[in-house]
């Protein structure tokens, strides 16, 4: 299984890895520094931005040093967008 | 328009971007270029565009510094932050005017499709290279959009091979030459950034030497730059206090042709320094 990551594990960003899974789910793992008080919110964006693209079939690890909502975005834009480009994102709806 | 301190934000620390616009820079330029490497083009891109989205900058103008014209990334990165708060772009390593026509059709087929307002999305380019400083007359006239041309002392003393010193003796023509031109073709210019962030006292040298040749402003790549260049490229109080008096003065004469002023001529292109000063500065405290 390919999987493509964006991000860095440095304060105030996030590395987001980005798989593709064989069941039709959205699997969402939280690492982060702040993860009793914005896991439910790290989560909803990130749905948001799945949803967004049409993206299911996915296994997404969030590990979080404090991003805010537009670097969590960003990231996981920027990690979906690599997968596409190994090609192993063909059964992915998008 | 009016940009003292311009600070680069390196485009690929969202660290950095979220605390951008508390420092007080005039404009920052949020760079997608130098301060990204390779590998991480992309993912800098969407970070720079959704921090657009996403941020409030307001109080600050923000440009983006595109990768050059001759790059894969530039078109890319035009369209990432087109439609967003942006003043403009800043397009590096320009060196003729034809150049310039391909950013102005670039930013205008984005426009169009995007259906924003023509001519809203501005851009600014760096001059760093010998040939950008002699072409400089034509990159000045070869578009509307162009705000202001700045310059890039490092990539210049390279392709000079001259050494760069603090003193700035081999930037002379350079700066003199953007700034003069600049002026001549109603653009601001925009001094090189000063690479030395632990010397506050050479910043100043530095500035004064770059307000000398008639810069209008200057980049920064530290927040705690931004006060020292804020400071060097405004009028000291006493110069704002006597250009207030002045005013005052030719008002209350009934606005004359030449007067004096605490025993000096002032006639009229003594009168509209005072005057500039005073619209940027002192209306204010006037009235």
């Amino acid at each position: 299984m390919k999987s493509a990551s964006c991000g860095r594990t440095k304060k105030g960003d996030v590395l987001i890895t980005v798989s593709r899974i064989e069941t039709e789910e959205v699997v969402i793992n939280i690492k982060s520094t702040v993860k009793e008080l914005y896991a439910r919110e790290i989560e909803r964006t990130v749905r948001e931005e799945l949803s967004r693209a049409g993206k299911t079939s996915m296994e997404i690890t969030v590990d979080d040093y404090g991003a805010l909502d537009f670097a969590i975005k960003a990231r996981l834009i920027t990690a979906l967008q690599r997968l596409e480009e190994t090609g192993d994102d063909k059964n992915v709806l998008a | 328009m009016f940009w003292r301190s311009i600070m680069y934000v390196p485009g690929n620390t969202p660290s950095m971007i979220q605390s951008s616009m508390i420092y007080g820079a005039d404009a920052i330029v949020l760079d997608l270029e130098d301060s990204v490497e390779e590998s991480e083009k992309d993912s800098a891109r969407n970070l720079v565009s959704c921090a657009l989205k996403m941020l409030d900058f307001s109080g600050t103008d923000v440009f983006v510094r595109t990768n050059s014209v001759d790059s894969k990334h530039f078109q890319r990165d035009l369209r990432a932050v087109a439609g967003t708060c942006i003043y403009g772009i800043r397009v590096p390593k320009v060196q003729k005017a034809q150049e310039i026509v391909y950013i102005d059709q670039s930013i205008t087929e984005i426009e169009n499709e995007l259906s924003l307002p023509g001519g809203i999305i501005k851009f600014m380019v760096s001059i760093e290279s010998a040939l950008g400083v002699i072409n400089i007359k034509e990159i000045c006239q070869a578009s509307t959009r162009l705000i202001g041309v700045a310059f890039g002392a490092e990539d210049f003393t390279y392709d000079m091979g001259v050494k760069r010193t603090k003193e700035g003796n081999e930037l002379a023509f350079a700066r003199s030459t953007l700034a003069l031109t600049a002026r001549a073709y109603g653009k601001i210019a925009i001094d090189c950034v000063f690479s030395d962030t632990k010397d506050p006292e050479g910043l100043r040298k530095d500035c004064e030497i770059a307000r000398s040749f008639g810069m209008t402003g200057k980049s920064v790549i530290h927040p705690g730059q931004i006060e020292v260049v804020n400071k060097s490229f405004s009028p000291s109080d006493q110069e704002i206090g006597q250009a207030r008096r002045v005013i005052e003065l030719y008002k209350k004469l009934g606005c004359p042709g030449v007067f004096s002023f605490e025993g000096n001529m002032v006639d009229l292109p003594v009168l509209k320094k005072y005057q500039r000063i005073y619209e940027l500065y002192g209306r204010d405290k006037v009235e």
